[in-house]
């Protein structure tokens, strides 16, 4: 699967390893900008609040860009992953988790859980709709009663009764 | 004999039908709420405490000890099944557990598991026997200062998990010192990047962050690697994968590690605070140092997994030293328990074991026996849990993710939590994509707070001077003990290299199954790398 | 076929959230009942900390009282709700805004959380019903240190120029503690906090700290098995395990804190609820059960009903945030 062939057609591409490389910069950017407003030492002279922050943000920055400027300069050092085709599905789950925070406390752990299932389901394998269907529904029930009856610990009940 | 004697009389105590029947039901039940993503040892403890309210305190005490080692090993299910681990001392345990699972040998990989919480139990009764007192008198030695130490060493482990992609592993280590600091200092009481959440304050939990790096982010990456397209599903069920029993080269690759870890175990495990995690971290890059083949560390070893888990086992009865010997609760799990003898009516203190032989021996009595009952209860259970690994990922992926949900939200009723387990499978999934590792940063994660806690603590105790961790003996000694275990895995290839000067890398094995395959190669590589 | 039920589905969805929406809307307001023919409701009472811990154990006596004693005629629900440090609990019941049948017990936090972070409500925002009891807490230093008696601590104390002394947290009682007894008596402190007991008493045993004040049950195992020697304990009387021990009033001590254990209910509550509550909750403090549990937890008793326990949680939250902003730990 693994392509071996090294990427060497254009010297400077960005690659998304670098695009990474840049967000976890910038983030770790914003971290020890927030660090430096933080004390570094405390008033009787120990190490204060801000003083590991700082030291982890700094460090983090130079380590991104050392890590940066090394594959910019020889991109075929980076480990090629495979080319996926299966963008999409990822993303319509991530998307489908993402629905599933907000609905959670407002619709309730079993409907929401029957909903996502099903939707990711489908999503992944469109053959066989009535097991999907069965999985769907019993799964979430199931836990609902483990959670909720046995163990006693509350999920979102939401609009249903039980 | 007579210093078991003790021991002896705590097992007959409770050696009822009643009792084996609650220890039966208690490790079930523990188990079950082990593998639900996100419930450990210490959040089923507490969840089941209140239910032990109506049994007399020995059938509690029984039902309590059966409820932690199900617990302790329903996190070691998930973490091998699906890369999960349900607390911090069982992170080490995907490392190897995983893999094997995913060369179809879950069943093998559980009983090993299994078998070494055994041995790691039976030794560790055995060491509260003979060594109690002076493992107490240790336990009672340790200030900020050799916490501090101890911390360093667990640290120092890291090494091993980054493994050769230096640059990237040590970003990852940075990312997850960067989540520890959320939350309010302990230092000083101010807070640090909550952006004024009060769901921040109390920083941001391991679980949250575990189960969604490894969990969730595993699966993301599995998709996008299109494993809901391969015939032959997520797990390698080609060769081998039919058999329950580990071979007999899994048994000699790691007999040696169970014990080694269950001695490690016992007395990391008595420090307070992070013994467990570091007890269990310690046990892995030791067996990989001491492997005649380290290069198979992290793609299923079965000595990488029965080390880890015998030391995790063997910490949670050194924990009991403590808080038997001395009323000191090392770690969660042992804090619930307190609050358990504080129900009962028991002072816990110096003095419980003098004034209370029969409960403490009963309780490592329990401990013992739920050890067995757990060995017992797996030879049935075992078969049932591994054909998880025969269903497919298209139907595996999403219930597992719902799983995780349900699981995070469970503990303390916090959507935010929720967030911040799906927020980091995301964070996993590129993590995975991009080569840096999950491991370091959960790791990190765990041991970084714990690190800047007892150095602030160490240097205000000292006003300011380092000399406290070269004045204090039991610190100094931990301190000597760093530059061992650094040089250890050199030394340790010295020697190889004296003793068979003729032996070269040894790779090809024909008589291991699942060294290499190719379905799911690329995910191996990456991961693992 | 695909497509029509992934429309089904969603169209589901949609409505069901609707549905979710307009229920929790209209909740709110049908929410009060009638106020005279109080209680006709299952009650819901939150605890804002994890199953095992202090304000847990308390929660459920309470309810354990409240039912075999038949004083409250309806279920009542128990449900943690941890989370920031007592917020998000607290958090959920003020949301139920003029709900009579949500009830929470109060801790330190129910003081110190709104105090450092934006929580959207103070103490004075909930409907108080009253005080049972305080949790106080006890001064002690290590047996080796051959001190038995405060006045040899304070000396000691004062001529080393600084001690080291621990306890759990910052934004806690036990620091408000150390700063107080340390001003009150003239000698300076190191305060070290820690994150668990487990640590703290650890630092102890090993000799790094000079003293520490803890809750009675984290040490009086300790005191009794002589690693430790208590020398004050800040309760109004004297621990009925420790007779000997002075109290902080008795050695000239004044206005130190303690965790309160009290009552809350949502804010906006009528008051005949009110009143109901504070009824019931002196049967309560009659109990036998009670009396037990006090004594178990080392618990005394210090009742305070209404506007007096306001007045009493006032005067607590004046000195928290005095000290506390003085040490920088609050803005």
């Amino acid at each position: 699967m693994t392509a071996l062939t090294p990427v060497t057609r254009r010297r400077w591409r960005i690659t998304p390893l670098t695009a990474f490389l840049l967000v976890l910069l910038a983030v770790f950017g914003g971290y020890a900008q927030m660090a430096m407003e933080l004390e570094w030492r405390t008033e009787a002279g120990r190490i204060g609040p801000g003083f590991f922050p700082r030291l982890i943000g700094l460090a983090g920055m130079v380590l991104c860009a050392a890590a940066v400027v090394r594959n910019v300069l020889r991109p075929d050092t980076e480990e090629a992953a495979p080319a996926s085709r299966h963008r999409g599905a990822l993303l319509l789950v991530v998307a489908a988790q993402a629905l599933v925070l907000f609905t959670l406390v407002p619709l309730g752990a079993v409907l929401t859980c029957v909903a996502f299932l099903f939707l990711v389901l489908e999503l992944l394998d469109r053959t066989r709709p009535l097991l999907n269907l069965a999985v769907s529904v019993l799964v979430p029930l199931g836990l609902y009663l483990l959670f909720n009856v046995a163990l006693g610990a509350g999920l979102p009940q939401g609009p249903l009764p039980f | 004999m007579d210093v078991f004697a003790n021991l002896a009389a705590g097992i007959a105590g409770v050696l009822s039908p009643i009792n084996l029947l609650l220890l039966a039901s208690g490790v079930l039940v523990g188990m079950i709420v082990g593998v639900m993503p996100g419930l450990g040892p210490s959040a089923g403890l507490a969840i089941l405490l209140p239910l032990t309210f109506g049994l007399d305190p020995v059938g509690a005490i029984v039902m309590l000890a059966a409820v932690y080692y199900g617990a302790m090993y329903g996190g070691t299910i998930t973490s091998v099944l699906i890369n999960t681990p349900g607390e911090s001392a069982t992170v080490a345990s995907t490392f190897d557990g995983y893999p094997l699972a995913k060369q179809g040998r879950a069943a093998p990989a559980l009983v090993i598991a299994a078998v070494a919480s055994f041995v790691a139990g039976t030794i560790g009764a055995v060491l509260i026997s003979v060594a109690a007192p002076v493992t107490a008198g240790v336990a009672a030695s340790f200030g900020p200062p050799e916490l501090f130490m101890l911390v360093i060493l667990g640290l120092l482990t890291l090494i091993v998990v980054i493994g050769k992609k230096r640059l990237l592993g040590i970003i990852s280590v940075l990312i997850g010192f960067a989540l520890a600091t959320v939350g309010i200092d302990i230092g000083g009481g101010q807070q640090r990047y909550t952006f004024g959440s009060t769901e921040l304050i109390n920083g941001i939990d391991f679980i949250p962050v575990a189960i969604g790096v490894f969990g969730v982010g595993e699966i993301l990456w599995n998709l996008y690697c299109g494993a809901h397209r391969e015939r032959l599903g997520y797990f390698d069920l080609k060769r081998a994968s039919r058999r329950f029993w580990p071979t007999g080269a899994d048994w000699v690759e790691s007999r040696w590690s169970m014990l080694r870890g269950s001695v490690l175990g016992f007395f990391v495990g008595a420090t307070p605070g992070a013994g467990a995690t570091v007890a269990s971290l310690m046990s892995y890059s030791m067996e990989k140092s001491v492997s005649k083949r380290p290069e198979r560390f992290g793609k299923g070893a079965m000595a990488g997994l029965a080390g880890p888990e015998a030391a995790n086992n063997a910490a949670s009865a050194g924990a009991m030293v403590p808080l038997l010997t001395l009323g000191i609760p090392g770690s969660a799990s042992t804090a619930v328990l307190l609050g358990g003898f504080l129900m009962w009516g028991l002072q816990p203190g110096p003095l419980l074991m003098q004034d209370e032989p029969d409960f403490a021996w009963t309780l490592i009595g329990s401990m013992y026996l739920g050890n067995v009952m757990l060995l017992l209860v797996n030879i049935f259970c075992i078969p049932a849990f591994a054909k998880v690994a025969k269903v497919r990922f298209q139907i595996l992926a999403p219930v597992v993710i719902v799983l995780c949900v349900l699981g995070t939200f469970a503990v303390n009723g916090s959507i935010v939590e929720v967030g911040i387990m799906l927020g980091c499978g995301v964070l996993g999934f590129f993590m995975r994509r991009f080569g840096l590792s999950p491991a370091a940063l959960v790791i990190a994660l765990v041991l970084g707070p714990l690190a800047e806690e007892t150095l602030r603590q160490s240097l205000i105790i000292s006003e300011g001077s380092f000399g406290v961790f070269v004045d204090r003996p039991v610190s100094l000694a931990l301190l000597c003990f760093l530059p061992v275990l650094c040089l250890l895995p050199i030394a340790v290839k010295l020697w190889r290299r004296r003793v068979s000067p003729a032996a070269v890398p040894v790779e090809a094995q024909p008589t291991e199954p699942g060294g290499d395959h190719e379905a799911l190669d690329t995910a191996e590589h990456e991961t693992n790398r | 076929m695909y497509k029509t039920i992934v429309a089904l589905v969603t169209a589901f969805l949609l409505t069901t959230t609707l549905a979710a929406c307009g229920a929790e809307q209209s909740g709110g307001g049908m929410s009060g009942g009638s106020a005279e023919n109080y209680p006709e409701q299952p009650l819901e009472w939150t605890i804002a900390f994890g199953p095992g811990g202090g304000n847990d154990i308390m929660s459920r006596t309470l309810v354990d009282i409240l039912k075999k004693e038949k004083l409250y005629p309806k279920d009542i629900a128990v449900e943690n709700k941890e989370g920031g440090s007592g917020a998000v609990g607290w958090g959920y019941v003020f949301s139920k805004k003029g709900n009579p049948y949500h009830v929470s017990t109060t801790s330190g936090s129910f003081i110190t959380t709104p105090l450092q972070a934006d929580t959207g409500w103070t103490y004075k925002d909930f409907t108080l019903v009253g005080q049972l009891a305080t949790d106080d807490s006890l001064f002690v230093v290590p047996k080796s240190s051959g001190i038995t008696k405060w006045r040899q601590w304070e000396d000691q104390a004062k001529r080393k120029g600084k001690v080291t002394v621990g306890g759990i947290g910052t934004v806690n009682v036990d620091f408000i503690l150390h700063a107080q007894l340390a001003k009150q008596a003239g000698y300076k402190i190191d305060y070290v906090p820690f994150n668990d007991e487990g640590q703290l008493l650890t630092a102890m045993t090993s000799g790094s700290l000079d003293a520490v004040v803890s809750n009675p049950s984290e040490v009086l195992g300790q005191v009794s098995g002589g690693r430790m020697n208590a020398v004050l304990f800040t309760g109004k009387e004297a621990l009925p395990q420790l007779p000997d021990v002075p109290t902080a009033n008795s050695l000239g001590f004044k206005n130190l804190v303690a965790t309160p254990r009290g009552l809350l209910l949502p804010p906006d509550v009528p008051d005949n609820v009110r009143d109901w509550w504070i009824e019931t909750m002196k049967k309560v403090g009659k109990t036998e059960r009670w009396r037990a549990y006090l004594k178990d937890n080392n618990l005394i008793r210090d009742e305070a009903w209404g506007d007096d326990f306001e007045k009493e949680l006032d005067a607590t939250s004046k000195r928290f945030e005095r000290i506390l902003r003085a040490h920088g730990a609050i803005k």
